[in-house]
């Protein structure tokens, strides 16, 4: 054998090696070094994805903690409430702030590669957002974008006083940068645990929200490129207002809102599905009945779903505990699909709720 | 007598002579390295162990590499067999760098890296395969397209438009 190179590796060996490759850049970037390693990379995701959508089992994989740099040397400090978002562009998870167990507000910030995973932490550079928790993050190509929060100014009762904001911030990702777009007080609603989407990459959408005494009803509309804020006029039956609901942006021109708390019902177990127009000026609420509603999680607010392909996928704490009152370490995921159908005529969306069940 | 109780203490150790491409190189395993390779240990299986020592050519695999195939499988001699990980996230089975077979991977040059692969294939030994494919990432981690084009000595066959387009393109969407 005289072989040389990679290409002299039989077609077999070459899929299994991509099938060993991270899914996220390494894969990505070997795709396009030319069209034999594009033409057998595409059929092993085209496998992989037809895996994942017969997939009826799913398993815990653990990723220890490594920090990148051994400069830091403290590991990520126990958190809650934090703000994360996945960057496209450089394909790593970004983290800010959240609070600690004592509500002692944190304004920190990490990145996860999601190719080497490691957490590495991320020097922070110019006008960096006061620390605070249940603020939003997105992803907007060279950009990240940090709306809303709430802090707890002391530890101690007495003084303590509780602080909304309204503040937006860009953070430049090719300079690691914060820049103060809009202050405290221009006028933004003062949020926290508000939803927010991007919406063809050019405008947040931001729903729902406490402001302290009040929770938000209103959709707010940010257009990235004028960077002017207003308020969305929205017909049909639209949610009550709430906070701690999960927003999920389906295509160009829908957004879904599911679950949540408020004033009224207290936890909410609803869906609703929000309409644009083709300029993004106004838009319609449409409540989407939910066929198997005993599978929703026992708590519907303050956890976040995530969109896998056409699903909504949870985490969330189960109905029951065993009857020696002892949770298991990990948990274990039963999925159990509820189609939720829109007549709008366009699609229908399925809404796949997966919830940890009880062991018997 | 008692050479008949000699000959029932000492364990009969089936030999195994393996010949390289050149027709001259020879290495002499046990079964412990030769079971490793699904190839030969169906082989071995059919075949007559009347002999001590089974000559079995290999004129596909070179002399050194031959050599860095069982030096690999000599260090797993006495370990439970391999069970390849499987399932869409076997990727995050990958050992770290400092495991020994990514340190042994690495002291090799990327042609002897690509014969060893090559020849485990060919034999069938999937922890070398794995191991070899695991290493493969490493050296793809964090690369971008034309460095990985220069690693692995590719050309690129796209034109610019293509190529723009195929950057676009969301592989998981």
């Amino acid at each position: 054998m005289n072989e040389k190179g990679i290409d002299d590796l039989p077609q077999t060996v070459l899929e299994h090696i991509f099938f060993l490759l991270r899914p996220y850049g390494s894969l990505n970037s070997a795709r396009q070094v030319n069209s034999r390693w594009r033409r057998i990379i595409d059929g092993s995701v085209r496998y992989m994805k037809r895996r994942y959508s017969s997939c009826k089992d799913f398993s815990w994989n653990e990723i220890t903690e490594k920090l990148h740099n051994h400069r830091y040397t403290s590991y990520i400090s126990e958190r809650g409430c934090h703000a994360a978002c996945y960057s496209k562009s450089d394909n790593v998870m970004y983290m800010f702030g959240g609070s600690t167990s004592k509500y002692s507000p944190l304004s920190d910030m990490w990145k996860f590669n999601m190719e080497s995973l490691e957490w590495q932490r991320v020097d922070q550079k110019g006008v960096i957002p006061s620390p605070r928790s249940l603020c939003t993050l997105l992803d907007a190509g060279e950009i990240l974008i940090l709306f809303g929060g709430y802090a707890k100014s002391s530890m101690n009762p007495i003084n303590q006083h509780v602080q909304f904001f309204g503040d937006l911030y860009y953070f430049i990702k090719p300079e690691q940068k914060w820049e103060q777009i809009r202050s405290d007080d221009f006028g933004l609603p003062k949020l926290a645990s508000h939803g927010a989407s991007m919406l063809q990459n050019r405008w947040m959408i931001i729903t729902g929200g406490s402001s302290g005494e009040d929770f938000n009803g209103d959709v707010y509309i940010l257009d990235l490129n004028t960077q002017i804020l207003s308020s969305v006029k929205c017909t049909g039956e639209g949610p009550s207002p709430r906070h701690g609901h999960c927003q999920i942006t389906v295509d160009d021109h829908n957004v879904l809102i599911i679950g949540g708390a408020g004033v009224i019902k207290g936890a909410y177990s609803d869906v609703f599905l929000l309409t644009f127009d083709k300029n993004i000026e106004k838009a319609k609420w449409k409540e989407i009945k939910v066929n198997n509603t005993e599978f929703w999680p026992p708590h519907f607010w303050g956890i976040r779903g995530c969109r896998v392909d056409n699903r909504v996928v949870f985490l969330s704490r189960p109905h029951f505990v065993n009857q020696d009152k002892t949770f298991q370490k990990r948990p274990v995921l039963t999925a159990a699909s509820s189609i939720a159908s829109s007549s709008s005529g366009q699609s229908s969306y399925l809404l796949q709720i997966l919830h940890k069940t009880e062991e018997q | 007598m008692t050479a008949t109780i000699e000959l029932e203490s000492v364990p009969f150790i089936q030999k195994f002579k393996l010949i390289a491409s050149d027709n001259k190189t020879e290495f002499i395993i046990d079964e412990k390295i030769l079971n490793q390779s699904a190839v030969l240990k169906e082989m071995m299986e059919i075949q007559d162990k009347s002999d001590t020592e089974i000559t079995i050519p290999l004129n596909q695999i070179s002399a050194e590499c031959l050599g860095n195939v069982i030096k690999f499988c000599k260090h797993y001699e006495d370990s439970e067999p391999y069970l390849p990980p499987i399932g869409p996230t076997a990727c995050l089975s990958r050992p770290s760098q400092s495991h020994w077979d990514m340190v042994f991977l690495k002291s090799l040059s990327s042609k002897q890296l690509f014969d060893i692969i090559n020849a485990a294939n060919f034999l069938n030994i999937s922890r070398l395969i794995d191991a070899g494919c695991f290493r493969l990432g490493y050296m793809t981690e964090n690369r971008t397209v034309e460095e990985i084009r220069r690693i692995f000595q590719e050309s690129g066959d796209f034109s610019a438009v293509e190529e723009e387009q195929i950057r676009n393109e969301p592989l998981w969407n």
